[in-house]
């Protein structure tokens, strides 16, 4: 066994080298190699660690790397999945990296893994992990897991097999919350306070209901009463027959807000279900209504470990936002921001943040139609960019590129922009030229990529800009 | 051009159930494309227990959803509102199905276990459930389509495991030229029954297909006010230029 292990090892290593030289950051392959040499290697590896899962639809990045900043507030030695290598290969590479590197015990260390959705249910038959994070479900990249219910009923199938993982879940998801039901696991919920939704950041309200997943009680399907919302499906849910409805949380925002310096501030409620009673300042470097939930996800599971809530608050309030999700570049006098978008969700969520701003701005939209994005542009016909093009503020200049530039200038057109206004330029380089010499000092360009026209517009912009690479 | 200010009525049915794959944005291709002519258009949105009024709507549009909602909405299609969409389709309304909508105005859907599972029965069509998901761009030709040098190429994005046959009753909407169709056999996509467009196309349809938007926006106006010609021509160049890339790629499945 441990000559298989060794040899896994070594060629997961070997196969990460080469990647590296020639410069592909891809982190699935060394994975692969691994598993190929040695099948049980995220077994035999994992049971060494305390492991935390973090898996969902929205959120999983920024949630797992704002849990990873608590761990290093706290001085806790634990590995993590390098960004996107969510599959099972990449957390066997991951597993495979830290081989051998350490003979402490297994309370000592611990694996920080954030899960792909798809590929939760496999991973945690081998993990078994001790705590099991659930940020939200929301419908995404259709082409590749047809129905939100299959997704859901997975991850389902996946706690099944592991009865003493603690859940972190979303209270105010009706089908994130339907994980906690009926089953022996600890759970712990967190969510917003109906006050705390009147005074949200911006994004509470979404777009037409014609839009939203999950209006149907997954009971009984009746449709479902909202005391309050707060975006998309997430709020004071309740079934009007069955009675399923929406459970006081644990740890509850009861007020958010912006400060003028963008940072977000929200009050944390904690309830004596998972510690000591208290209220909590959280200030965050990120905006909008998603990364406060994404910040009470990463708060619960500290306080679950059990983690002192002053080293989180401290955590939170240092964040720098992982690759690309979310990402502020100095370019001289301006800045650039590049916000991924995934889903209409998400893209919504991003356009209401631009609706905020009140500098002179540029925005392009950069939308591929790789398998990594979802080959079915369609979704972006459930972005509300009609809300946007009413109210677009100081706009100066506009484009769309990508793979499917053309669709994206088709949506901005029929949103509402004139055709004059929406310029498609393929090139990166161009792009970006275009896009800053239009603003003044002082101005920013909103960039929003899907996911590989992110990867590829890094590449441009890490030249030019001296950012790091995507795979540290 | 008439004097008389133009409307069309559209009514959107079961918008919060068939709402997946953004076919939402074939109402906002319509709404848009009636706009620019200076025609006004009044959307309804119909669900679950509303009322269908089969004499107030000029389009009728209903959309695609997952297997969960579909079955939340099956006895109010089926029992309450099946009487009302026969008047109207028999009535020449205009109607445009997408995907989960098209299956649903059918006979029967059969599952992969055999079962058949009772839809209106309103169409000459029925749906097998098959093994392979049928996915990924396609490409098909609408005859009526092809005037004044126009190609009549419809570029769009399928996703069904259903797939669905055409009875005597149906002519198909297109034939396919890259892609699998309504079942991966016949070479057919969609259907055509008086006004009643059915397809298995996302993109969304109508968006970057403007000479099939105005083809149904047509059919509607010439049947709300007969003889005025009130669709003048837009300026579709980004339209095609979106719909060419995909229309006339080499791309592979």
């Amino acid at each position: 066994m441990k000559i298989k292990l060794l040899t896994a090892v070594a060629a997961s290593r070997f196969t990460a080298l080469i990647c590296r030289i020639v410069r592909h950051g891809g982190t699935s392959l060394p994975g692969k190699v691994a598993l190929k040499i040695f099948p049980g290697l995220i077994e035999e590896e994992s049971a060494k660690y305390r492991t935390i899962i973090v898996t969902g639809t929205n959120g999983k990045t920024t949630t797992t790397k704002m849990i990873s900043g608590i761990m290093s507030a706290n001085g806790i030695l634990f590995i993590t999945n390098k960004s996107g290598a969510n599959l099972k290969s990449g957390i066997a590479a991951t597993f495979a990296e830290n081989a051998f590197h350490s003979r402490h015990g297994k309370d000592e260390k611990w694996a920080l893994l954030e899960t792909d959705e798809a590929a939760f249910g496999t991973v945690s038959r081998l993990i078994h992990p001790d705590f099991l994070v659930v940020t939200n479900f929301f419908r995404d990249q259709l082409d590749r897991y047809g129905e939100l219910y299959t997704t859901l009923n997975n991850v389902r199938a996946g706690i099944a097999d592991s009865p003493s993982t603690i859940l972190i879940l979303n209270a105010d998801d009706s089908l994130c919350a339907s994980l906690g039901k009926g089953i022996p696991n600890k759970a712990f919920y967190f969510g917003f306070t109906p006050s705390a939704a009147i005074s949200g950041t911006g994004g509470g309200n979404n777009t037409a209901a014609a839009n939203y997943d999950a209006l149907y009680c997954l009971y009984c399907k009746t449709g479902y009463v909202y005391s309050f919302g707060t975006y998309g499906h997430l709020g004071g849910f309740k079934c009007p027959s069955c009675g399923y409805s929406r459970r006081e949380p644990d740890v509850s925002c009861t007020r958010t807000a912006s400060l003028p310096d963008g940072r977000t501030q929200s009050v944390f409620s904690v309830s004596d279900r998972i510690g000591s009673k208290a209220l909590y300042n959280i200030i965050s470097p990120l905006t909008g209504v998603y990364n406060v939930y994404n910040a009470l996800a990463a708060f619960t599971c500290s306080l679950a470990i059990p983690l002192p809530a002053a080293n989180a608050v401290k955590a939170v309030a240092s964040f720098e936002s992982g690759f690309g999700r979310m990402e502020t570049i100095a370019a001289g006098a301006k800045t650039l921001k590049l916000i991924l978008v995934k889903n209409p969700t998400g893209f919504n969520q991003a356009l209401s943040l631009i609706k905020n701003e009140t500098r002179i701005y540029s925005a392009a939209f950069i939308i591929n139609d790789n398998i990594a994005d979802g080959t079915d542009i369609s979704w972006l016909w459930d972005v509300d960019f009609e809300n946007y093009a009413s109210r677009p503020g100081n706009l100066i200049h506009l484009a769309a590129s990508g793979t499917r530039a053309e669709d994206m200038a088709v949506r901005l057109k029929y949103a509402g922009f004139g055709t004059s206004q929406i310029n498609i330029i393929r090139s990166y380089p161009e792009l970006i030229d275009k896009g800053l010499e239009s603003l003044e000092d002082g101005g920013i360009f909103y960039i929003f990529p899907t996911y590989t026209a992110m990867l590829d517009l890094r590449k441009k912009l890490k030249v030019r800009y001296k950012l790091k690479n995507f795979w540290e | 051009m008439a004097t008389e200010k133009h409307i069309l009525n559209i009514c959107h049915l079961y918008p919060d159930l068939l709402n997946l794959y953004g076919d939402k944005g074939n109402i906002i291709s319509l709404q848009m494309r009636l706009k620019w002519r200076g025609i006004e258009s009044l959307t309804d949105e119909v669900s679950i227990g509303h009322a269908f009024d089969p004499k107030l709507y000029d389009i009728v549009f209903i959309g695609g959803g997952q297997d969960f909602e579909q079955d939340i909405l099956k006895e109010d299609m089926i029992k309450s509102k099946k009487p009302a969409l026969r008047d109207a389709i028999e009535n020449g309304t205009v109607f445009l199905c997408i995907c989960g909508g098209y299956q649903l105005l059918g006979k029967y859907y059969r599952t992969h276990d055999g079962k058949e599972v009772e839809c209106t029965g309103l169409l000459d069509h029925w749906t097998e459930a098959g093994e392979k998901r049928l996915i990924g761009n396609i490409v098909f030709e609408c005859g009526f389509l092809k005037e004044n040098g126009h190609d009549g190429r419809i570029a769009g994005f399928e996703n069904h495991s259903g797939r669905t046959y055409l009875g005597s009753g149906q002519k198909p909407l297109g034939k396919v030229i890259k892609g699998y169709g309504n079942n991966g056999n016949d070479g057919y996509e969609g259907s055509i029954y008086r006004n009643v467009f059915c397809s298995y196309s996302h993109g969304s349809l109508l968006p970057k297909n403007p000479a099939l938007a105005d083809y149904i926006l047509g059919r509607a106006l010439e049947r709300k006010y007969p003889g005025s010609a009130l669709l003048i021509p837009l300026d579709d160049g980004l339209e095609d230029l979106a719909r060419r890339k995909i229309a006339f790629a080499g791309f592979m499945r």
